[in-house]
C-alpha cells in the first residue's frame, strides 16, 4: 500500500467560523495503480489531493504516504519524503521562469543530488517530444508544451507516486489530450502510482479507479480496470 | 459622477497596493529630500548674505588690493566720507611663548575704525582692546584651544611680541574654510611696522573701507571712481558687487550638491519607474476588462495618471518632509564652511520646485508604461497573450525623448548653465549606459562560470538573477553607480595623498624662508646646513606689473573693448625670478630657453603656457615692467609648461640670471628638514636669529588643507549617501515587486523536496552574487573614473586606497546580502500547498 487515509477529516478556519472540508475520509492505494479523485467545485478535491501528496497535515486522522505517517512528520521531512518519492503536475504548470526547460526537468535530480540529471532530463524530454526545445525557457513555450515539461519534471526522480492537479484544467481539448497520453504512457512506462484531481470525465476514465467526493465526503469508490493494475 | 468614480477606483486600487506603492514613491522621496535640502540650504544662505551683505562687504565702498591706495585716489575716496578703515592682511608665521608651536596664520593689521559695520566677536576679552593699547594681539577662538593659549599669554609675530587681548569667535569677511588654513589674528595697524614683516615686495593685501551719509553719494562715488581704482591696480567694490561676489564664491559647492541630489533623484526616478512598469504591467488585464465593460481611452488613462501623479505628490511630500529634517543637519555638516551663520527657514518656492520635480519624475518614468498599457486591445481579457504592438515603438521613441529633454531642462535649471546640464545629463546616461552593458556581461559570464559548479544552490541562485521580476541589471547598474559616486572619491584622495607622500623626500622642500633681504641669504644658508638640514638654491623675487603690452600702455589695452584678455592680466603683480636653469617641474614649449642676461638689449625672459594664452602673447611679442617705478623692457623667449601639481616653486615669469640686478630683490630659501620635532627647533631658531623673515611650513599646510579636504569630502560623501540610500530602497522595492514570484517559486521547490535550509541557502546565494556583481561593477567603474581623472585632470600617479575601498565594498555586500536573509524568513516558511489551492 502506498498511500493509505484513515478518517481523514480536515478543517479550515475562515473567520470565525471553522469549515469542515474533508470529513472522514477513508482510502487506500496499491502500488501502480491510477486514481482519480473528481466531483463538483469546493467538494474537497485539491485539498484530498494536498494531504495525500504531504502538502499538509490532516486535522484529524492519519495519512501515510510510503509507509510514513505525513502527521507526525515536521515540514522539512515532508519535503524529503517528497523528494525521494513523489512528482507532482500542477494545473498551472508551475515551471519555474529563470530555469530551461532542461533545467526545469532537471530540478527535482538536482535536489537529490543526482550526478546525470542533465542526461536523464533530457531523455525524459525527448519521451515527451521536446528535445529540440530543452533550451528554451518557459515564457517561449506554449501552455500544452509547459505542461509536457512539467510531466517530464514530475517523473524524471523516478518517483513511487505522481500527483496531478487538474493537469489539462488550462488546455484547450486537443492539446489536453495530448497531455493525458503522455501522462498516462509514462505512468504506465515507469509503473508509477498515479493520483489526478480533474473535472474531465474522459480523463478520470483513463484512470483504474475513480473517487468521487461531495461535500467533503467519498461518495463512490468504482474500479474501471482493475485487470490492469 | 462618472469621474468622481474614476476617482474613488483610482483611490481604492491605490490602497489595496499601499504598502506597495508606498516604497515606490520612498524611491524618489530620498532624491526630493535631498533637492529639498540643498535648495533650502542655498536660500537660507543667500537670504542670509543679503541680510549680512552690508558686515560682510565691510563698507559702503571698500578699496581692495595687494598695493597701497596712491594719495590722491585715496583723498578723492576720502572726500564725503562719514567714517574709514584701513586694514592690511598678509600670511604668516607665528611663534607661541613657549617655543614649541609654530603656525601658519592670517594676520589682519586694523585701525582703530575697523569693522565699521558689525563688530568682531569676542568669546573672551576684547579685541578692541588691541587698538587701546599696544602689543595686544586678539586670535582666532579655534587657534587658542588648538594651542591651549589663554589670554595674556605671549606669542611673536616678526620681530614683535604680543599679548593675547581676545579669542574672537566671528569676524566680519572670515570664512571657517580661510580659518582652517590660516586663521586669523588682529593686530594694531599701528603695530605693524614694528613686527618687521610689512616691508617693499611683502604681498599684503589692503583694504579701505568709507562709510557715506547717503546712498546716493555712494552711488555717485561709485560710478565716478571705479575706473580710476581698476587703473590703479585696485578694486572697487560696493554693496552690490559684493553681494555678487559673495554668492559666486558658493557657486560651485551648490552646483555639485544639486548634481549630487540630482542624482539620487534620477537612480530613485530610474527604480521607481522600473517598478511602476511591473507594477503596471500587471493590470493589462484591468484595462483590458475595463474595456471591455465600457471605458474609454480617456478614462483610463485618467484612472492611470490619477494614480501616477498621487505616487509623486505622495512621493515628493515625503521627499520634503525629510528634506525639512536634512536642513536642519546640513548646516552642522558644513560648519565653517559659510561666511554667514544662518537661520533655517521654510522657503515656499524651493518646496513649490521640489514638488513639481517629484511629480514631474514620477510621470516621465510613469509614462513609459502607461501609454504601452492603455493600447492593449479589450481582447487581451480573453487572451492575454495578445499584445498589441502597433504604434508602441514610436511612442516609447517619443517618451524616451521627452524624458531626455525634461532630464536636460532640470538639470539646467539646478545648474544654471545649459552646457553642463547637457554634458551632465549625458554622462550620466553614458555611465548608465555603460554600467548597464556591463551589468549584462556580468550576468552573464556568473552564469557561465556558476552553471559548471557542483552546487545546485549557487547554480539555482545565478539563474534566478534572471527572473524578469528581479531587474537585476537594474540593481547591478544602480548599486554600482552608488558605489562609483562613493569609491571613485576614496581613490582620488588617496592618489592624491600619496602622491604628496611620495613627494616628501629629501630633494623636496617642506620648508621656505622668505622676505630675506640679500645679506641674510648666505648667513641663513649657513645657519640651516650646519642644522643638517637640506639647503637648496635661493630664489630671488622681485615684483613688478605690466606697463606696456605688445608695444601699448595697459591704458590703453584697458579702454580696447575688442581683446579677451582679462583684466587681472593688467592689474596683478607679477612675482618674478631670474634663473640660469629650468627647474625639474618645467619643460620648453616653444622657443627657445635664455638662462643668462648679457647685459644689454631687450631682455628675453620665459612665460608660463597658461598666462601666455591668457595674455595672448607669444614668441617675439615684447612686454614693459613697471619694477618700483623703473621700466625693464623684456621679449619673450620661450614659452614653458610648468606642473604646478609638485611640491616646487612655480613661476609664470621667468627672467634670464643676470637681468634683475639692481632692482629691490627680496630672497627666498627653501629646505627639507626631516621630522617635525627639529622643523619645529629650526623654525624657533631662525625667528630667533633673523628677525625680519617669514617662514612657511609646507608640512603643517598640507595638514590643514588635509582637514580642509576631509571636512569637505564628509559633505560630498554625505551627499553621494543620498544615491545609496535610493539604491538600497530601490533593491527594496524589488524584492516587493519579485515577492510574489519568489513565494512562487519557493513553494514549487518545497513540493518538489527542498528544504527550508535548502531556500535559505538559496535565496542569501542570490544576494551575495548580485551584491559581488554590483561591487565589481562599481569597482571596475570606479577604477577607470578614478584613473581618467587622475592622469588627465590631477596629472598625479594613480594610486588606490584598496583597504579603504575595501571595507566599502564589504558593506555594500553585506548591506545587499542582508537582505537576502531577511527576505529569505518569509520563503522558507511558504507552505507548498498554496501552489494548488490557486493563491500560489
Amino acid at each position: 500500500m502506498i498511500l493509505k487515509l484513515n478518517d481523514v477529516t480536515q478543517r479550515f478556519k475562515s473567520g470565525q467560523h471553522e469549515i469542515e472540508v474533508l470529513s472522514e475520509i477513508n482510502l487506500e492505494v496499491t502500488s501502480g495503480e491510477s486514481l482519480a479523485i473528481v466531483g463538483p467545485s469546493g467538494s474537497g478535491k485539491t485539498t484530498l489531493l494536498g494531504l495525500c501528496a504531504g502538502l499538509d497535515r490532516p486535522t484529524l486522522g492519519r495519512v501515510e504516504l510510503v509507509d510514513k505517517s505525513i502527521g507526525e512528520l515536521s515540514e522539512d521531512q515532508r519535503a524529503v519524503l517528497r523528494r525521494d518519492n513523489v512528482g507532482f503536475v500542477f494545473q498551472n504548470f508551475e515551471l519555474i521562469s529563470s530555469l530551461t526547460a532542461l533545467e526545469n526537468v532537471s530540478l527535482p535530480l538536482d535536489l537529490i543530488g543526482a550526478k546525470s540529471s542533465r542526461h536523464t532530463a533530457m531523455e525524459l524530454l525527448e519521451k515527451v517530444g521536446l528535445k529540440d526545445r530543452a533550451h528554451h525557457y518557459p515564457t517561449q513555450m506554449s501552455g500544452g508544451e509547459q505542461q509536457r515539461v512539467a510531466i517530464a519534471r514530475a517523473f524524471s526522480n523516478n518517483p513511487k507516486i505522481v500527483f496531478a492537479d487538474e493537469p489539462t484544467g488550462n488546455l484547450d481539448e486537443e492539446t489536453g489530450a495530448k497531455i493525458e497520453d503522455i501522462l498516462f504512457n509514462l505512468n504506465q512506462e515507469k509503473g508509477t502510482t498515479l493520483v489526478l484531481v480533474t473535472h474531465n470525465l474522459e480523463l478520470a476514465n483513463k484512470a483504474h479507479r475513480i473517487i468521487e467526493l461531495k461535500q467533503g465526503k467519498l461518495t463512490r469508490d468504482q474500479i474501471l480496470q482493475k485487470e490492469t493494475i | 459622477m462618472r469621474s468622481i468614480g474614476l476617482f474613488k477606483l483610482a483611490f481604492v486600487e491605490l490602497r489595496h497596493n499601499s504598502l506597495r506603492l508606498f516604497v515606490y514613491s520612498l524611491s524618489i522621496s530620498i532624491g526630493i529630500a535631498a533637492i529639498f535640502a540643498t535648495g533650502s540650504l542655498k536660500n537660507d544662505l543667500i537670504t542670509q548674505i543679503d541680510k549680512e551683505t552690508k558686515e560682510l562687504v565691510g563698507g559702503d565702498l571698500v578699496v581692495k588690493g595687494f598695493s597701497a591706495i596712491n594719495d590722491s585716489l585715496y583723498d578723492e575716496v576720502l572726500d564725503q566720507s562719514t567714517a574709514v578703515a584701513h586694514e592690511k592682511s598678509f600670511a604668516s608665521m607665528v611663534v607661541f611663548a613657549n617655543k614649541e608651536n609654530t603656525r601658519l596664520v592670517n594676520v589682519r593689521a586694523i585701525s582703530a575704525d575697523y569693522p565699521l559695520i558689525g563688530s568682531i566677536e569676542d568669546r573672551a576679552g576684547d579685541s578692541r582692546a588691541i587698538n587701546t593699547q599696544g602689543g595686544l594681539v586678539s586670535i582666532n577662538e579655534s587657534l587658542g584651544i588648538q594651542y591651549g593659549l589663554e589670554l595674556g599669554d605671549s606669542l611673536f609675530i616678526g620681530n614683535s611680541v604680543f599679548k593675547v587681548a581676545a579669542f574672537h569667535s566671528k569676524a566680519p569677511g572670515q570664512s571657517g574654510i580661510a580659518a582652517t588654513v590660516a586663521p586669523s589674528v588682529f593686530i594694531s595697524l599701528d603695530d605693524l611696522s614694528g613686527t618687521g614683516l610689512a616691508r617693499i615686495g611683502s604681498r599684503i593685501r589692503h583694504s579701505y573701507y568709507f562709510l557715506y551719509a547717503d546712498e546716493e553719494t555712494t552711488k555717485n562715488k561709485f560710478k565716478a571712481l571705479e575706473k580710476a581704482v581698476i587703473d590703479d591696480g585696485l578694486r572697487l567694490e560696493n554693496l552690490e558687487s559684493g553681494r555678487k561676489r559673495l554668492g559666486r564664491s558658493y557657486k560651485n559647492l551648490f552646483l555639485f550638491l544639486n548634481l549630487a541630489a540630482f542624482i539620487a533623484l534620477i537612480i530613485g526616478g530610474v527604480g521607481a519607474g522600473s517598478a511602476i512598469d511591473l507594477f503596471f504591467s500587471e493590470k493589462k488585464k484591468t484595462v483590458a476588462v475595463l474595456k471591455c465593460v465600457g471605458f474609454r481611452y480617456k478614462e483610463i488613462a485618467t484612472l492611470f495618471l490619477v494614480q501616477i501623479l498621487f505616487l509623486g505628490l505622495f512621493g515628493s511630500g515625503l521627499g520634503v518632509a525629510i528634506g525639512l529634517g536634512i536642513q536642519q543637519a546640513l548646516p552642522g555638516m558644513f560648519k565653517g564652511v559659510f561666511v554667514v551663520d544662518f537661520v533655517q527657514q521654510f522657503h515656499f518656492s524651493v518646496f513649490l520646485i521640489s514638488m513639481l520635480m517629484g511629480v514631474l519624475v514620477s510621470v516621465l518614468f510613469g509614462l513609459k508604461t502607461l501609454i504601452p498599457l492603455l493600447n492593449s486591445t479589450p481582447l487581451m481579457a480573453l487572451r492575454s497573450s495578445l499584445v498589441n504592438q502597433q504604434g508602441y515603438q514610436r511612442i516609447n521613441l517619443i517618451i524616451r525623448s521627452i524624458q531626455l529633454a525634461s532630464l536636460i531642462l532640470i538639470t539646467w535649471y539646478l545648474t544654471g548653465k545649459f552646457f553642463i546640464a547637457l554634458g551632465f545629463t549625458f554622462g550620466l546616461l553614458l555611465i548608465m549606459l555603460c554600467l548597464w552593458g556591463l551589468a549584462m556581461l556580468l550576468r552573464k559570464f556568473a552564469r557561465k562560470i556558476v552553471t559548471r559548479l557542483r552546487s545546485f544552490e549557487l547554480r539555482y541562485a545565478v539563474n534566478a538573477l534572471y527572473r524578469p521580476q528581479n531587474q537585476t541589471v537594474l540593481l547591478i547598474s544602480i548599486i554600482g553607480l552608488s558605489a562609483i559616486l562613493v569609491l571613485h572619491l576614496f581613490f582620488i584622495r588617496s592618489s592624491l595623498v600619496n602622491s604628496i607622500q611620495l613627494l616628501d623626500n629629501d630633494h623636496r622642500p617642506n620648508l621656505i624662508i622668505f622676505d630675506i633681504d640679500e645679506e641674510s641669504v648666505e648667513p641663513i644658508a649657513s645657519f640651516l646646513e650646519s642644522r643638517n638640514v637640506s639647503v637648496f638654491d635661493p630664489l630671488s623675487i622681485v615684483p613688478m606689473r605690466i606697463h606696456r603690452l605688445k608695444g601699448r600702455s595697459v591704458f590703453s589695452w584697458k579702454k580696447d573693448s575688442t581683446h579677451s584678455i582679462p583684466s587681472h592680466v593688467f592689474n596683478r603683480e607679477y612675482r618674478v625670478t631670474e634663473r640660469e636653469v629650468l627647474g625639474e617641474n618645467e619643460s620648453i614649449e616653444e622657443g627657445k630657453w635664455k638662462g643668462n642676461y648679457e647685459g644689454s638689449g631687450i631682455i628675453p625672459i620665459s612665460i608660463e603656457e597658461n598666462f601666455s594664452g591668457q595674455s595672448e602673447l607669444s614668441l617675439g611679442d615684447t612686454v614693459e615692467f613697471n619694477v618700483f617705478g623703473s621700466i625693464l623692457k623684456a621679449e619673450i623667449a620661450s614659452i614653458r609648461k610648468v606642473d604646478f601639481t609638485q611640491m616646487q616653486a612655480a613661476f609664470t615669469i621667468v627672467f634670464p640670471k643676470g637681468s634683475l640686478e639692481g632692482a629691490p630683490v627680496m630672497y627666498a630659501v627653501s629646505a627639507h628638514v626631516k621630522d617635525k620635532e627639529k622643523m619645529m627647533k629650526v623654525q624657533n631658531e631662525l625667528m630667533d636669529n633673523f628677525k625680519n623673515i617669514s617662514i612657511i611650513d609646507l608640512d603643517q599646510i598640507f595638514e590643514s588643507v588635509a582637514e580642509l579636504g576631509s571636512k569637505i569630502e564628509i559633505a560630498i560623501q554625505f551627499m553621494f549617501s543620498f544615491s545609496a540610500l535610493t539604491a538600497l530602497i530601490v533593491l527594496i522595492n524589488t524584492l516587493y515587486v519579485s515577492r510574489f514570484q519568489r513565494l512562487k517559486e519557493s513553494a514549487v521547490l518545497k513540493t518538489l523536496g527542498a528544504v527550508s535550509n535548502r531556500l535559505t541557502r538559496i535565496n542569501i546565494y542570490e544576494f551575495l552574487i548580485l551584491g559581488v556583481l554590483a561591487v565589481v561593477a562599481g569597482l571596475v567603474f570606479s577604477f577607470v573614473v578614478s584613473y581618467l581623472l587622475m592622469t588627465f585632470l590631477f596629472k598625479v600617479p594613480f594610486s588606490p586606497d584598496i583597504f579603504s575601498a575595501g571595507i566599502i565594498l564589504l558593506f555594500v555586500l553585506a548591506v545587499v546580502t542582508f537582505m537576502g536573509v531577511v527576505n529569505s524568513s518569509s520563503l522558507r516558511n511558504v507552505s507548498p500547498i498554496r501552489l494548488i489551492r490557486g493563491n500560489g
